[in-house]
């Protein structure tokens, strides 16, 4: 395992060195241009296509308001990060009723780029844990290290990669002991010294790792579908969209036409510096754009009246245009999701198990709920000692669950979710019991590891209610809930628990 | 027939041309593509079969913009000038950026 997840970070970050890396943030938008100016030579008539891009302020001229107001964002990040928003379909913390997890149901998308959570409690254990769990996208990790976008349109991932995520949760809580041989006593009034004590031992903190493979995710901004969602949209809304056309071209000669086309230093400002970005050296390029934007900039503020008033309304139209989506939402909620996944757990003195799951979420009223189910099943891993009165596989498991925002379904301050949990246990539950531990009722010492069946097999049930609070536009979630369950895996006895966590999607910082 | 529209090599403008010349400007890509609104100093213009425009240039800086969607959106966008006859020039082509629309140019009339 631990193999596993060197050679998965190894293959991160080896990806990660063979793209090419980001520009200053200020001239991100001005990106695909200045990679072909760079990778061009000077002169060339590459270079002079480039450099005609660059230098015409009109050309895709959010670019120069995102210069002037200093914004490293574009118009379709504002409704990515919209959309991401009001998305209840995302497993952020650790795996559903894995240890310390708050969750019956994993969930059927991850974050596309990072997650972040810590929680307390179990659901199917006995014993409760306390994790923190971090979960990662393989091509938005990748991508963030390059500097390249996680999410833009357009921009569909890499295949394949966008389709692989992993998570790795470590048990904050678990405590170990190892055993040690004393020297005799340490003053005449021990008597009787022990021959051996049981040390705190540094603990094996890894708990689960996690890998999970989209068959099926339309939610995600990356995949075709979702793109073509946007496609079938923008043609179906062609008045909408004419509409939004005229408001963006009423803002944009506004903040730009009185300079552009009125200012008569302009032409010569703009000559000048399309002469010396075609001969420039590829590392001068960024520091000449540079120079050139603030130049306009100051022209702009010159021959504009209004000018920061014209930048807000220029950010003002796309906000309204960001508005009008609440179709484009709903078809995309209706769209089913399907993924696989795959767990490594390690729980506390128990054997190691390998659960493999198919998670599947619909949304069939295209409202603001999700509901969705989980079918897994559960091997135990490693060798079995001899004799061993259990066999490899472990349970099977049904769950299903039901999300609804409260309040605006874009943009909700919590979620309400309901879940039910099934598990068929094949034998009762298998403990370990190392070395040096005390027979329990005795004091006598185990020689050599033990193995004990505790508890029974056949059915565990256990619901849920969940409330998740949600800090507003900033990724992090509170879960908070309760549930009651007929028994758990080591005691037969009703059980009804509180759970909390805090999970932390970064999708929605890097804002898409 | 000959062109109306012709690159500026001083780098003030991106194009010339004598006034009162009048072009024909379409959009095409490798899927659909079309002008959701065309305006020429301010003043929209009517698009023809969806990516088709005509305008006639003036005397000074005159500004065109465009608003274009295609179906595509990793699409490599031209703008042509129709020069007729079956003749076309390329004035410009780049892969789009359905993040911002909008794109324009400037023809200094003389």
């Amino acid at each position: 395992m631990h193999r596993m997840i060197v050679a998965l970070a190894c293959f991160l970050f080896c990806a990660a060195t063979a793209l090419p890396q980001s520009t200053d943030t200020k001239l991100r938008a001005y990106q695909t241009d200045l990679t072909q100016a760079k990778s061009s030579a000077p002169g060339s008539a590459d270079r002079q296509e480039a450099v005609k891009h660059l230098t015409n302020p009109t050309f895709h001229p959010t670019r120069f308001a995102l210069f002037a107001m200093g914004y490293d964002n574009v118009l379709f990040q504002q409704w990515l990060n919209l959309w991401e928003q009001s998305r209840t379909d995302k497993q952020v913390g650790a795996t559903a009723t894995g240890s310390g997890s708050t969750d019956l149901v994993s969930l059927p998308s991850a974050p596309q780029l990072f997650g972040l959570g810590t929680s307390v409690g179990a659901l199917t254990q006995t014993v409760s844990g306390s994790v923190a769990t971090f979960r990662g996208n393989a091509d938005g990790i990748i991508r963030t290290f390059a500097g390249e976008p996680v999410g833009c349109n357009g921009c569909t991932g890499t295949n394949g990669l966008r389709n692989i995520s992993f998570a790795v949760s470590f048990d904050l809580s678990r405590q170990a002991t190892q055993q040690a041989t004393t020297n005799g006593s340490a003053n005449s009034a021990t008597t009787t010294a022990p021959s051996t004590i049981l040390l705190p031992e540094n603990t094996k903190q890894f708990s689960s790792f996690t890998a999970r493979y989209d068959i099926y995710n339309p939610k995600d901004t990356r995949s075709m579908t979702f793109q073509d969602a946007w496609d079938k949209w923008s043609t179906a809304h062609q008045s909408d969209l004419e509409a939004a056309g005229r408001t963006l071209q009423d803002s944009i000669e506004k903040l730009i036409d009185p300079w552009f086309q009125n200012d008569t230093k302009y032409p010569d400002l703009r000559a000048e510096y399309t002469a010396k970005l075609n001969q420039a050296s590829a590392e001068n390029i960024e520091a000449l754009l540079t120079e050139y934007l603030s130049r306009e900039v100051v022209m702009a503020r010159s021959d504009v009246s209004n000018f920061d008033e014209s930048l807000l309304n220029v950010r003002a139209a796309y906000a309204s245009y960001s508005q009008s989506y609440e179709d484009l939402f709903k078809e995309l909620r209706g769209k089913p999701q399907f993924s696989a996944e795959y767990t490594f757990n390690s729980p506390v003195d128990q054997p190691g198990t390998h659960n493999f799951r198919f998670i599947f979420a619909s949304n069939p009223l295209r409202g603001g709920g999700l509901i969705s189910a989980n079918a897994a099943v559960t091997l135990y891993g490693g060798q079995f000692p001899a004799g061993a009165k259990y066999g490899r596989l472990r349970d099977f498991q049904f769950a299903a669950q039901f999300d609804r925002p409260l309040g605006n379904i874009n943009n909700y301050p919590a979620v309400l979710t309901l879940a039910g949990y099934v598990q068929y246990q094949i034998d009762p539950s298998v403990l370990n019991i190392d070395a040096g531990n005390l027979v329990p009722g005795t004091t006598i010492t185990l020689p050599q590891d033990a193995q004990v069946l505790l508890g029974r097999s056949g059915t565990m049930g256990i619901v849920q209610a969940k409330v998740t609070l949600k800090l507003k536009n900033s990724g992090v979630k509170i879960p908070i809930a309760v549930s009651w369950a007929n028994r758990t895996d080591l005691l037969n006895a009703t059980d009804v628990r509180g759970h909390i966590g805090l999970t932390y999607d970064l999708d929605s910082l890097f804002g898409h | 027939m000959a062109c109306s529209l012709e690159k500026d090599a001083s780098g003030k403008y991106d194009f010339t041309s004598k006034n009162g010349l009048t072009a024909t400007v379409k959009v095409t890509a490798t899927g659909n593509a079309r002008f959701v609104s065309a305006r020429f100093n301010h003043a929209d213009l009517p698009v023809q079969n969806g990516d088709t425009i005509s305008f006639t240039i003036v005397s000074g800086v005159n500004v065109l913009r465009l608003v274009i969607a295609v179906a595509n959106p990793t699409d490599t966008i031209k703008i042509l000038e129709d020069c007729g006859g079956g003749n076309t020039q390329i004035l410009d082509h780049f892969v789009n950026d359905p993040s911002d629309p909008v794109t324009g140019y400037s023809i200094l009339g003389f």
